[in-house]
């Protein structure tokens, strides 16, 4: 009975945190609209996301993708020069953290996104992202 | 009879082969981690309006050995290339083995009826020490070699390509020992799966293949399958090895942990393993003389 009741407030407390963290990062106010994009070569956002933080970590939530390899992200500027690191997009329906973020604040950026080797054909990518 | 099995493969021409191949991947990936280094320190000396100097400095001080290996072994692209690779070359080394020894009557060696199957048991183990050997060394001579060329700075945030805060060696170390053992035990369920299948497939060619048959086809039945119905497709993208290698980087990634990720390719592996071997035990004890 003991036992049932600490396997019940486990679960409950492993719930509680995950909705927390996503709900967390999902409250910041600088995501861009979804966006879908043809993936068969490398493409640049239309939508740009502003930052606010000096947060090393930017966001991408992919909704859709039509691909079953991974394709990866990262963070540009107007003229296509890199702000981040990549990020490898393996999940949909989940907020996904890349790192080594160099963007300054109240500055506009875009995501570029590039096939793995893997991808045959042309695939579709919805998604949207944050700078932070 | 593990010894001297063990002993033929380590003087085996292909190991050579092997470190070349497995090598080649890695380099590559290297290159591509130089090239972005080299990209953050133009952004650091361009001056421009919109790159965080502070961060940029940060981060390029922080590159060192990790930096080339993580993005390597938690890349998509470049260490599954080396995981294919890795498993088909033990594929062209082992798979072979148990075939010729049945056609040939086990040559030099001479097995009774009721000790066959011991002697085939030592096989496969002496197949599994190897691989096992040969990645622990491999890994451990990479890591060294990379540590020599990019010196670390303790202290200094490392610039990684997972979203994690490391400052020690002792944490890339730990993260390393996870991932590699989940690559060994990928690779010995595939070995496992290799001799077992090797009693019903009579063609060595094919056995060759079957490391790479293990990798693709839960990748094309989840690609067709999900495009169809994407519910399924999904359930079946767990079988796909890129999920179970690189799950310590999606955990990182998206701050959660997927059960199955971890564990139904792992169990899934082992089981048809399991069942494999234990037929090919039994029949190669009814069938043998």
């Amino acid at each position: 009975m003991r036992k049932m009741k600490l396997i019940k407030a486990l679960g409950v407390t492993a719930a509680l945190v995950s909705i927390m963290t996503s709900t967390a990062f999902a409250a910041y106010k600088n995501w861009t609209s979804y966006e879908t994009s043809y993936v068969d070569d490398a493409v640049t956002s239309d939508n740009y996301s502003v930052r606010y933080t000096d947060d090393d970590a930017f966001g991408v939530y992919v909704k859709d993708m039509t691909m079953w390899s991974t394709p990866k992200a990262k963070v540009v500027n107007s003229e296509g020069a890199s702000r981040s690191s990549w990020l490898s997009l393996s999940d949909e329906e989940e907020y996904l953290y890349g790192t080594n973020n160099t963007c300054e604040n109240n500055h506009m950026y875009y995501l570029k996104i590039k096939p793995a080797w893997n991808q045959v054909g042309e695939d579709t990518i919805k998604y949207k992202f944050s700078v932070r | 009879m593990i010894g001297t099995e063990f002993k033929r493969y380590l003087r085996s021409k292909y190991i050579f082969i092997m470190s070349i191949l497995c090598l080649t991947p890695i380099i590559i990936s290297y290159y591509f981690t130089n090239v972005d280094k080299v990209e953050l320190y133009d952004n650091i000396i361009s001056n421009s309006s919109d790159f965080n100097l502070d961060a940029g400095i940060r981060h390029y001080e922080g590159i060192n050995a990790f930096t080339y290996l993580f993005d390597f072994i938690f890349s998509p692209d470049f260490y599954i290339i080396f995981v294919i690779v890795l498993s088909m070359s033990l594929g062209v080394i082992f798979g072979g083995t148990e075939l010729k020894n049945r056609t040939t009557g086990f040559g030099n060696m001479i097995f009774s009826r009721i000790n066959v199957q011991k002697g085939n048991i030592q096989i496969l183990l002496s197949q599994i020490v190897f691989s096992i050997i040969f990645i622990v060394v491999f890994f451990t001579i990479i890591t060294i070699i990379t540590l020599l060329l990019f010196p670390v700075n303790e202290g200094k945030g490392f610039t990684i390509v997972i979203p994690m805060q490391i400052t020690s060696i002792s944490q890339c170390v730990y993260l390393l020992i996870e991932h590699i053992s989940k690559l060994l035990i990928y690779i010995v369920s595939v070995v496992c799966i290799t001799y077992g299948i090797s009693y019903y497939v009579s063609n060595k060619y094919i056995i060759l293949f079957v490391p790479l048959i293990v990798y693709m086809v839960p990748l094309f039945v989840c690609s067709i399958v999900g495009s169809f119905f994407k519910p399924l497709g999904n359930v079946l993208s767990y079988l796909v090895a890129d999920q179970y290698l690189l799950s310590i980087y999606d955990r990182c990634t998206s701050r959660n942990v997927d059960l199955g990720s971890e564990l139904i390719l792992p169990v899934t592996l082992v089981i048809i393993a399991l069942i494999l071997l234990c037929n090919y035990c039994r029949n190669i004890n009814r069938n043998y003389l």
